[in-house]
């Protein structure tokens, strides 16, 4: 029987993850001596940093570092650390389970050029506040059901992205784009597939795995899914995200919910 | 009284792979690895004696004791533990015994049954060696006794094939100015043909020939001429020329009735940025046949002149012969047309896209391809560019089957952003990239796939494909079996029927794939192999 969509409801387009079918590269060990401030500092090698950072990183970080598909960057704020040498770490071996790939066969040099750039951004110390009321926020959450998808603290579903620090994690604006128009950017971990088998009984859920063989997905309920594709009949990823659109709720509704998921930061249970 | 020997010997290597063919096959012949049988490689199924097999190239085997009807009984036999990433790697087999390479630049040799080292040779690097895309070995060659083995650091190195100890050790250029090798030797007549990688550092590039016996270097062609020789004028007349790439650093061919090589040439440096290298930039991109007792230029062919998309040139060229005799040499490029030449005369004869390309709006009658407008990489980024950076083929090698007179390659359907940075001043240590080919997390994976190509060489028409979830980074070995052996990103290591491209078996080795597999005898049982991973695997029908 062909599951509906119907119940999922509040569905951000928040945690990125690499696609699963090309198993995680492994982290490699810090180089030996690798120095704690960056020893590329110049204008010629911020200028550098910048130009690589427009090819390679804006199009997720936003080009001023201002957000979007990828954390924030112009706020100083770094939640992987914000010393040179950390941030180098992160470019340099991307950031594990995430949709942030590391910059493996950069040269060192050219890591440290970025590094350069991306303190810069984090110098411009831009905050991105909602008009919102969190506490009111916190109500609209409740009553819109997105806990019926999504888990704060522990508490509510698994069918979409984990909140609990969302608001460490994106920018004020992509959290309003995502409510609004969830399919304005979906997730690589986060995307729907159907499978039909040859009885023409369908399966919906998040695609999980793949290979030219098998197909893996977490079904509506939860359940771990796992079929092989000479089974199947056909095998569906559409485009659109599973969370519906919200563009109905009030502005106020809208901006109060945003400031609340803006407020939600990293505790001590979840670092 | 020579020809009549090689002919001698020809005819018994034949019996013996006629042999194989029932399966009685003798026990493979040990070392020493006389240049006559590296000439006739292929007769001798039973060894994997080159990069790529033999000299032309077809990494193909005459074994056929695995076979369309039993290779769903093929079986993991042992595995042998790297512990190193991105192994890229291609074993030589003598006699039961595997001499393989791990990274950074070790060799170790490994019992064929048991998978069991019996040495290792561990070449320590003296502290940081620039290279651009890992620290990867791609394998070795054999003479008489001697292993031939390029290191990171830019040297070459004789070891001893029975105990693993050093003979000699040559410098091939100064590791300090970006100079790296990664690539295996090819041992033809008394010499050992090098080439050199770096083109990312801002290198000039050279083709290498040295003395089996004694490490001296008998001779150098330098892919980029310096002022005043032919060629020179496609640099611009600046100082480009002395960082200028076209680089060698994967294995050529060699056509021992033409006394030629045939040998791949890199990108043109820095990469993405051509302004400071207006022309045509001879000889990158190109394909060079040189004559092996010279190093002199008989003839060259240029893929992408003034390339600006690190579409190196140097995909192994593939030796065969046209149905009328003629003497071809074939090459599915990383620009993503496959080419077609006389490999007499570099006569260009054909050029035909394998995978969606954006960049040419044709290639005329000379071979030289017609430019489409906006396809060049950009300060904001270029990301209608096809095929991608990684190119529509690459390192992994090709193969082609006798048999089917197919020619079966991985390539690669992918998008990518190509950009633009200011020319960078060459700085020892340092890239001298000029911009960039990267950005894949823009894209949907969708966007990028895979597919192995069964193509008929001479035409380029492409009989059969086996599509792929990502594009892959595996080598084809294909077999008298019937079978066409490959591997995907997902890990998965599988056979197909080389008629038809039927799948028939496979096998998920759990991580990415970058290399080729090969086949041989072990105990009179045929063996395949393939690193997958940081581990080799052996497999086997019970």
């Amino acid at each position: 029987m062909r599951q509906t969509w119907l119940t999922a409801c509040c569905w951000l387009a928040c945690v990125l993850a690499a696609p699963a079918q090309t198993p995680a590269r492994q982290p490699r060990p810090a180089p030996a001596n690798l120095p704690e401030t960056n020893p590329y500092t110049s204008p010629a090698d911020i200028a550098t940093g910048r130009a690589l950072y427009n090819g390679r990183c804006g199009h997720c970080h936003g080009q001023n570092g201002e957000g979007g598909r990828g954390a924030t960057l112009n706020t100083g704020r770094f939640r992987h650390g914000g010393s040179d040498r950390e941030l180098f770490l992160t470019i340099r071996q991307g950031i594990p389970g995430t949709e942030m790939p590391g910059a493996f066969n950069l040269p060192e040099m050219e890591i440290w050029r970025m590094v350069g750039y991306v303190q810069q951004l984090g110098r411009q110390g831009a905050s991105d506040p909602s008009p919102g009321d969190a506490k009111a926020g916190a109500v609209v959450y409740e009553r819109s059901g997105c806990a019926q998808c999504h888990t704060i603290e522990g508490r509510g579903a698994f069918v979409g992205p984990d909140l609990s620090d969302i608001g460490a994690r994106r920018a004020v604006r992509y959290l309003r784009e995502s409510i609004v128009e969830p399919n304005a950017d979906v997730p690589l971990d986060f995307r729907s597939i159907t499978v039909t088998d040859a009885k023409g009984t369908s399966t919906s859920g998040i695609h999980l795995n793949e290979d030219e063989y098998s197909v893996h997905l977490r079904d509506l309920s939860g359940n771990l899914r796992s079929f092989m594709k000479k089974e199947l009949a056909d095998v569906t990823l559409p485009r659109q995200s599973m969370m519906p659109a919200y563009g109905a709720l009030s502005p106020a509704d809208l901006e109060n919910l945003v400031a609340y998921l803006g407020s939600l930061r990293p505790t001590r249970s979840n670092p | 009284m020579k020809n009549l020997r090689t002919v001698l010997l020809a005819v018994t290597v034949s019996l013996a792979a006629g042999q194989a063919a029932k399966g009685q096959l003798p026990p493979p012949a040990g070392l020493p690895v006389t240049y006559e049988r590296l000439l006739n490689a292929a007769a001798e199924p039973g060894n994997w004696l080159t990069y790529s097999g033999d000299y032309r190239s077809h990494h193909y085997s005459r074994l056929d004791q695995i076979t369309v009807d039993n290779v769903h009984r093929l079986r993991a036999k042992w595995i042998y533990q790297m512990h190193r990433t991105k192994v890229e790697t291609t074993p030589i087999v003598v006699d039961g015994v595997m001499y393989v390479t791990r990274p950074p630049s070790d060799v170790i040799a490994l019992d064929a049954e048991t998978g069991r080292a019996l040495w290792t040779f561990e070449h320590r690097l003296p502290g940081r060696v620039y290279t651009c895309c890992g620290e990867v070995n791609r394998g070795l060659a054999i003479l008489g006794s001697t292993l031939f083995l390029t290191t990171l650091d830019a040297q070459l190195i004789a070891l001893d094939a029975r105990s693993g100890r050093v003979l000699w050790r040559k410098t091939l250029a100064d590791p300090a100015l970006n100079y790296t090798a990664t690539g295996a030797p090819l041992a033809v007549k008394d010499k050992v043909i090098v080439g050199i990688a770096g083109a990312e550092g801002g290198i000039r590039g050279f083709l290498d020939a040295y003395d089996a016996k004694t490490g001296e270097r008998a001779w150098r062609f330098w892919t980029v001429p310096a002022p005043g020789e032919p060629g020179s004028e496609t640099w611009g007349g600046g100082d480009a020329w002395r960082h200028g790439g076209a680089s060698t650093w994967l294995t050529g061919s060699y056509d021992p009735d033409l006394n030629l090589l045939y040998w791949g040439t890199g990108n043109p440096g820095p990469d993405y940025n051509g302004d400071v290298r207006p022309g045509d930039n001879l000889y990158s991109c190109s394909l060079l046949a040189l004559d092996l007792d010279t190093g002199r230029l008989k003839w060259h062919f240029q893929f992408t002149p003034h390339d600006t998309r690190d579409w190196d040139a140097t995909q192994v060229p593939v030796l065969l012969d046209s149905a009328t005799g003629r003497k071809l040499v074939v090459v599915p490029s990383r620009n993503g047309f496959h080419y077609v030449l006389d490999r007499t005369t570099g006569e260009f004869l054909l050029a035909k896209p394998f995978v969606k390309q954006t960049w040419a709006k044709e290639i005329d009658k000379k071979g030289r391809p017609v430019m489409n407008p906006g396809q060049e990489p950009t300060y904001d980024g270029n990301d209608s560019i096809f095929p991608g950076v990684d190119g529509g083929h690459n390192w992994m090698s090709p193969s082609y089957h006798p048999g089917t007179r197919l020619l079966y390659f991985n390539a690669r359907e992918e998008r990518r952003r190509f950009f633009k940075t200011d020319a960078p001043e060459f700085r020892p240590g340092e890239p001298y990239f000029g911009g960039g080919g990267g950005g894949g997390a823009r894209f949907r994976p969708e966007e990028s796939w895979g597919k192995l190509v069964a193509m008929v060489p001479e035409t380029g028409e492409i009989r059969w494909e086996h599509r792929i979830l990502a594009p892959p980074w595996a080598g084809v070995l294909s077999t008298a079996g019937n079978l066409v052996f490959s591997a995907t990103p997902a890990g998965n290591f599988y056979a197909l029927d080389a008629r038809t491209g039927k799948e028939l078996w496979h096998f998920n080795g759990g991580d990415r794939v970058f290399a080729s597999p090969i086949t041989f005898l072990s105990r009179g049982r045929q063996l395949v192999t393939i690193p997958i991973g940081d581990v080799l695997i052996a497999f086997g029908v019970d």
